[in-house]
């Protein structure tokens, strides 16, 4: 039964809506030229780039705002944005699907869990896929331009991008560790805003998410999700930054604790 | 038909849930203002030298903090003054309302109706909370008039838009951002209206223009900031009542009549012209 949703989720969420995937593909692309031409603009002053350096460059995030370091707060408007769109992506299409076929699906299959489990896996689906094209066009640029294929940060993106600080350590910076930490953050921030567009709605999830998203750039607490969403906050790149073990086991328990919490929410939802 | 679409824009959930969101950010900045004003005169009083202008009213409410509540407040109006009534006519189509009151009223009319409706609204929504911040800051904190030999702290500097009013008179200086922020926003929430006869589901109208200005901030910061000398072209600064010096902010009367004249041409196209021309039945 739970196979025969996800097969139909895949089929409808996300093979028929390929034209957004072509838009997200145009994006990626745009994203990584930009990358690659503030990346060459670093190769000048004769420093190497690797493909982590592309992926760092829109994953990075921000450091944390100190206001006692007399610099103004800026939105990390790239991270904002590729996180927003994914999550976005993920908000649309369960809830149109409960409005239109799914009613019927559920009727039919008298089986509430099967729905709900078969969209967390679509939203896990959906995220690895969205940050897999996002991850290969990075690797086509970097094979195109000559770069390293390697998993390891270069020292000089952090400088280049206004990140370095003080506590910012020395690089090269291991970076295989947050391949997959970052798909997984943005699926535990999907899932929670899918359970609360059960209760507010679809806008006031996303707005929430959205906030969310700021607050973290904003403030440096390991209680808020995005933290684990901006790998130069972590201990391989900060000083007392966020332990990597530590976020896996957090992410991937908020992935399970939200799945578990948004079922009996929906099992208790008045639907039809 | 006017008066039946302004009590639709006003009088609707959304409308409610969102101005309690914008209020209770500007509420809760209200009382960090104030609590900062006093921790801040304790702390002079203790020196011996009170600084009037910097505990000034003027720089110390939510149009010119540097609180969190005030990022928030600025990147969120664009999405949240979309909530209210910029989805109607996307609804009213989808519903087959829209049939029923062009047969049974002038299309003009309901089509003018809803443009004016929508932009109170969105304009509405995001620009009270910001007066009821600045009254809640009065009643603690008083006006002095600020100088131009704080410049750095205030966070306007010459090229900043009204500086020169800024320095001269602070009180006209806040009404006239009041006001753009006003306009500004109203035509946000219009041009979003539009956009409803190209995109036809409700989330996706509101969400992604929100996305597509997030995406303008990153080409700006990535190449525009560079190629502008520093001049934003980005809605989430313009209307700001302070600079981000560090960030190479600033807004110009230029642009933002630049913003004004797309989304009012977008509007007459879109709206006025495909919505006067669109077969409804």
């Amino acid at each position: 039964m739970l196979s025969n949703f996800i097969i139909f989720d895949i089929k409808n969420g996300m093979i028929r809506k390929y034209k957004t995937w072509i838009y997200c593909l145009v994006m990626c692309t745009i994203v990584n030229i930009i990358a690659h031409y503030i990346i060459m603009n670093a190769i000048d002053r004769g420093t190497v780039a690797t493909f982590s350096d592309y992926v760092l460059y829109y994953t990075a995030g921000s450091k944390p705002f100190n206001p006692l370091e007399n610099e103004a707060y800026s939105i990390p408007a790239l991270w904002l944005f590729q996180i927003l769109l994914c999550t976005f992506m993920c908000l649309v299409y369960p809830l149109d699907d409960l409005n239109a076929t799914g009613k019927i699906r559920l009727i039919l299959s008298r089986s509430r869990s099967s729905f709900w489990f078969a969209k967390c896996i679509w939203i896990c689906c959906n995220t690895l896929f969205y940050y897999g094209l996002f991850y290969i066009t990075s690797l086509i640029s970097c094979i195109i331009t000559g770069n390293s294929i390697c998993l390891y940060a270069s020292g000089f993106t952090s400088e280049i991008m206004g990140y370095w600080s003080e506590r910012t350590l020395e690089g090269p910076y291991l970076f295989e560790a947050f391949y997959l930490l970052i798909p997984l953050t943005v699926i535990a921030i999907s899932l929670i805003q899918m359970t609360m567009s059960l209760l507010v709605g679809k806008l006031y999830s996303f707005l929430i998410t959205a906030v969310g998203l700021l607050a973290s750039s904003y403030f440096k607490t390991s209680y808020l999700l995005g933290e684990y969403a901006m790998p130069i906050r972590s201990n391989h790149f900060t000083m007392n930054g966020y332990d990597v073990r530590a976020g896996y086991i957090y992410v991937l328990s908020i992935i399970v604790l939200t799945s578990v919490i948004g079922y009996f929410i929906f099992n208790k939802k008045d639907i039809i | 038909m006017l008066k039946y679409e302004l009590r639709k824009a006003f009088y609707n959930r959304l409308f409610v849930f969102t101005f309690v969101f914008c209020l209770l950010i500007a509420i809760f900045n209200a009382f960090i203002e104030i609590s900062d004003y006093h921790n801040m005169l304790a702390l002079m009083n203790e020196s011996g030298k009170i600084d009037y202008e910097l505990n000034s009213l003027a720089v110390n409410w939510l149009g010119h903090s540097q609180h969190f509540t005030m990022y928030l407040y600025y990147f969120s109006i664009f999405l949240v003054c979309t909530f209210p009534y910029s989805y109607s006519l996307l609804e009213e189509k989808k519903s087959t309302y829209i049939n029923q009151i062009i047969t049974r009223d002038k299309r003009e009319t309901y089509y003018i109706g809803k443009y004016i409706a929508t932009f109170l609204a969105g304009g509405a929504v995001v620009t009270i909370p910001l007066v009821i911040n600045l009254l809640i800051c009065a009643t603690m904190i008083p006006y002095y008039q600020v100088s131009q030999y704080g410049e750095l702290y205030y966070g306007v500097p010459q090229p900043y838009l009204f500086s020169n009013i800024f320095y001269s008179n602070t009180l006209i200086y806040i009404v006239l951002y009041l006001c753009l922020t006003f306009i500004f926003i109203g035509l946000w929430s219009t041009t979003v209206l539009s956009l409803g006869f190209y995109i036809k589901n409700k989330i996706t109208l509101i969400i992604s223009p929100f996305l597509g200005l997030l995406a303008l901030q990153f080409f700006y910061n990535s190449i525009g900031a560079g190629l502008l000398n520093g001049y934003t072209i980005t809605p989430l600064f313009l209307i700001r009542l302070r600079s981000d010096v560090s960030y190479g902010a600033y807004n110009s009367m230029e642009v933002i009549l630049i913003w004004f004249m797309v989304m009012i041409a977008f509007n007459t196209i879109t709206y006025f012209l495909k919505g006067g021309n669109s077969d409804v039945i």
